[in-house]
């Protein structure tokens, strides 16, 4: 049995008039004691499939299954072993205190006092509170706030706990105590424990995951360890190119050498590992330029292509500072299941 | 990256931005408020409750007066329901502007957006006003209309108004100066909630509730004990719905409209030296974009 | 199972009303603001009817309409819009995620801002009391009792019933609150007897019995004020007892449909749709 099964799994929105294939027939088995991260960019499909496996939304077609119990039809067990954490989100009630919203959730739960108590306490340590036990959370940074989401996250002692973008808008000390920690939470518990884990950092993803799944418009498009989709691009080769340009369309240099014969993929090298822009981003980030400095990534299917690709890019104006070979990355992976676009689905 | 062309010339640039940003702010209030393409809303706000208003307090006289065997007094009728109907005035705008700081602060995130433009919050605050005076002033012309019609057909309480007796320009300055005094205590009430958090959604309940008190709406403020009644005597609402009764009755309403004026001007000094102090307290207390949260 | 489920619910009913206990503590100006508001607005109709010469019990019908005012209010914020709010602040993903029954955490909800409710009108009777030469006159004090909870259980149930379709209006829902808030003091009675008044046509009556206020206040003026007994408001007991057994089985049904849809439509968990 696994701890996280999905079969054909779909899920359509009807938004005025039109239809959005949201999930276009996911398969997935998570076993006991895994992580595994879902990458994938904005609109790909992550959130709704968190939502149908966390009872939140019905799927249209498929079915689900947590520990064997249908999502859909035995929400109710469900809902008692498992729990969410969506990154950015407020964890309850502002005018309550940290241990006072911790011990609303676990009611929910129906812990016995004791038991609630010994928890709260356990939680409020490790995720470093104890200075905030009896301060009210709207009094509370960013990163403390989200440290109580997480403690309400496990405040049921889940077997499966789904994060989505858990550590969205985190500083880097936050960040890590919060990868460290769901890394120790599973591995303390193997045969029982699971995390669904979306996000937008690779780093994060490799860093904690043992496994990846790639989605795209809705499909999983890979599903591996990090290592075996490295693996996966043995037969290709990834190169870093640096060039000086005077021309202002980074868009179509990329274009132009993804519709090259024997390019895999191709990007402009961003300036922050992310997988995808965020909501306020915009294009200053993606676009790997200083001063007409450009710096590609990309990804040919065979080392005798150097040559002719460097030609070209001479031919079409530009000074080819260097060439530098790389060894694949989970980056190389995404961009060559998702494409050189890095953008958001729509 | 320095736009040339259109930099308006610096000589008039104040005036022009001050105008620019009142028009701007009435556009917005227009927008956010009188939400015309959703029948809904504009049934709620701008006819449905202003109406239930003015009826309650009909109704209330209505039964109040059976009750106590002194008959139809159309005088008296005519006292409570043009103060209920233009009481509108007020209790719209002023609870229009106190919540607008939640509304940016809070719901939409935009004030601190519009706090750093060089234009000041308050002729903005002002424009935002003005859009509620004009759906105020929707909210009285039918509330007048269909509270008159029902009481006088269902009730016997005929509205005693002579539309040739009817003094209009003292009507129209009548208005024009209430509607000035609640944008200046809209503007007080706007400086206190955006340097606290706590009156945020009671301050202008508070207020209209005073105002409903102690402005003679619905009996006059002589009955009021001391020193309510002196309270009421220096309100500006109290003189403008006074000057309104009267220069809908055609008496002489000059003396209410100087009153009017007088307490509106003294409103006036207070609530721009208000704002004035609060724009950079609110800078020093961090709370232009901070949000209550519970 | 059935008495595991029976503890889990009731304990979240239970951490469901302490917020709003929490919230009666923490935040005292909530309190002060919604004892004084209403005494405010009473005032000035205490004030209308001592111009228009009415009997001194005008007054207390007055100062019990407003006392009595407070419910409606915590009816329609507190109850109904405010899980509209808390699916917008994302608190109302956490209680859907956990297995405690919904209408547990509607009852906590409904417990907690009743007995806050209650003592803020207690509060305004008092004031109002103290304030304005006011009498009462009670010969059954149980039947008083008897015809506040019934009034209490059967606003709360509205209350639940509302929450769950105002869910449905989504961005809506703050502005139904603000349509329900005034005409209900027109049709309700707030500030005048209704039901045995011939001033309101039979209709407008008729269609005001729907909302449990209607009857309370109008049965508790006539325990509180007077002089009546259990045999002069036996109407109002079968009224308010026909609204609880019809409004808390719909708001059950209500919330059960609210959520399949919801869930249907992915509604419960997106904001400003």
């Amino acid at each position: 049995m696994y701890a996280v099964e999905t079969i054909d799994l779909s899920r359509v929105f009807e938004l005025k008039g039109r239809r959005i294939l949201a999930l276009d027939g996911i398969n997935i088995r998570i076993g006991k004691g895994e992580i595994l991260g879902l990458l994938g960019a904005n609109g790909a499909g992550k959130t709704t499939l968190v939502k149908i496996l966390s009872t939140l939304l019905l799927p249209t077609s498929g079915s689900a299954y947590i520990h064997g119990h249908d999502v859909v039809r035995d929400a109710k067990y469900v809902r008692g072993i498992i729990n969410l954490v969506s990154g950015g989100e407020t964890p309850g009630y502002g005018m309550l205190t940290v241990r006072e919203n911790l011990w609303l959730f676990s009611q929910l739960y129906g812990l016995s006092s004791g038991i609630a108590r010994e928890r709260i306490e356990m939680l409020i340590r490790d995720m470093g509170l104890e200075q905030y036990r009896d301060v009210r959370m709207h009094r509370l940074s960013t990163g403390y706030r989200q440290r109580l989401n997480l403690a309400r996250g496990f405040i049921n002692d889940p077997k499966v706990l789904f994060l989505d973008e858990p550590t969205l808008g985190l500083d880097v000390i936050n960040a890590k105590h919060m990868r460290r920690y769901i890394r120790d939470w599973v591995d303390a518990d193997g045969e029982e424990r699971t995390i669904l884990l979306t996000t937008h950092y690779l780093a994060e993803a490799e860093e904690v995951c043992d496994k990846i799944a790639i989605i795209y418009r809705g499909r999983i498009v890979a599903y591996e360890t990090p290592l075996a989709l490295k693996a996966s691009l043995s037969d290709g080769v990834s190169i870093q190119v640096e060039l000086l340009s005077n021309r202002t369309t980074k868009g179509s240099i990329v274009e132009e050498i993804s519709s090259r014969d024997g390019v895999l993929a191709c990007m402009l090298v961003p300036s922050q590992n992310v997988v995808e822009q965020g909501d306020h981003g915009g294009n200053a980030r993606y676009d790997g330029s200083i001063d007409g400095l450009t710096r590609l990534r990309i990804m040919l299917d065979d080392d005798s292509k150097i040559p002719d690709l460097v030609s070209m890019l001479v031919m079409n104006g530009y000074r080819v500072l260097s060439v530098r070979r790389d060894q694949p990355t989970l980056e190389d992976v995404y961009m060559r299941y998702v494409g050189s676009m890095g953008n958001e689905e729509s | 990256m320095a736009v040339e062309g259109h930099r308006p010339s610096p000589i008039g640039r104040g005036m022009s931005t001050v105008i620019r940003t009142v028009v701007q702010g009435v556009w917005l209030g227009w927008k956010v408020e009188s939400n015309w393409t959703n029948p809904f809303v504009f049934l709620t706000y701008l006819i449905a409750k202003p109406i239930a208003g003015v009826i309650l307090v009909g109704l209330v006289f209505v039964i109040g007066s059976s009750a106590s065997g002194m008959g139809s007094r159309e005088d008296l009728f005519f006292y409570v329901f043009i103060g209920a109907v233009f009481f509108i005035y007020p209790a719209t705008m002023t609870v229009s502007l106190a919540y607008l700081v939640h509304e940016d602060r809070a719901k939409y995130e935009s004030l601190k957006h519009i706090y750093i433009t060089p234009a000041s919050l308050t002729p903005y605050i002002v424009g935002r006003g003005m859009a509620s005076a004009i759906n105020a002033s929707v909210s009285v012309a039918v509330s007048l209309i269909i509270g008159s019609i029902i009481f006088s057909n269902h009730f016997s309480l005929p509205l005693s108004i002579d539309v040739v007796r009817v003094d209009y320009p003292a009507l129209v300055a009548s208005i024009l100066l209430g509607v000035a005094a609640s944008i200046l205590l809209g503007i007080i009430l706007y400086a206190i909630n955006l340097i606290t958090f706590k009156l945020q959604y009671s301050l202008a309940e508070y207020t209209t509730g005073v105002l409903f008190l102690l402005s003679g709406v619905v009996f006059p403020t002589s009955m009021l004990p001391y020193p309510a009644s002196l309270i009421g005597g220096a309100l500006p609402t109290t003189h403008f719905l006074n000057a309104v009764r009267e220069a809908l009755a055609g008496d002489h309403a000059y003396t209410s409209m100087a009153y009017l004026l007088l307490s509106t001007l003294a409103l006036a000094v207070i609530s721009l030296a208000c704002m004035n102090r609060v724009e950079s307290l609110a800078r020093m207390k961090g709370t232009i974009d901070r949000k209550a949260e519970y | 199972m059935v008495m595991g489920d029976l503890m889990l619910n009731l304990k979240a009913v239970y951490a469901r009303a302490y917020v709003r206990l929490k919230g009666l503590l923490r935040e005292p100006h909530w309190s002060i603001a919604e004892v004084t508001i209403p005494l405010l607005s009473l005032s000035a109709y205490v004030y209308m009817y001592t111009m228009l010469g009415a009997p001194s019990e005008y007054m207390a019908f007055v100062v019990v309409g407003g006392a009595m005012l407070a419910f409606w209010s915590n009816v329609l914020w507190g109850m109904s819009a405010q899980l509209y709010w808390e699916k917008e602040t994302g608190t109302l993903t956490y209680y859907l995620l956990a297995p405690a029954s919904r209408m547990a955490i509607l009852l906590g909800m409904a417990a907690g801002g009743a007995l806050n409710t209650t003592l803020r009108s207690l509060s305004i009777l008092m004031v109002g009391t103290l304030l304005f030469p006011v009498e009462y006159n009670i010969v059954e004090p149980v039947a008083l009792l008897i015809v506040f909870l019934l009034t209490v259980t059967a606003l709360y149930g509205m209350g639940m019933l509302f929450a769950s379709l105002f869910l449905l209006y989504g961005r809506e829902a703050t502005h139904i609150a603000d349509l329900l808030q005034e005409p209900i003091y027109l049709f309700s009675g707030i500030y005048y007897p209704v039901l045995s008044n011939q001033i309101l046509p039979y209709a407008v009556r008729l269609v005001a019995s729907i909302i449990p206020l209607t009857f309370g206040i109008d049965a508790i003026r006539l325990l509180l004020i007077m002089g009546k007994g259990m045999g002069d408001i036996m109407l109002h007991i079968v009224g308010l007892s026909l609204l609880i057994i019809v409004l808390i089985p719909l708001a059950y049904i209500a919330l059960r449909r609210m959520e399949d849809t919801s869930k249907r439509h992915g509604r419960l968990t997106l904001r400003w749709q």
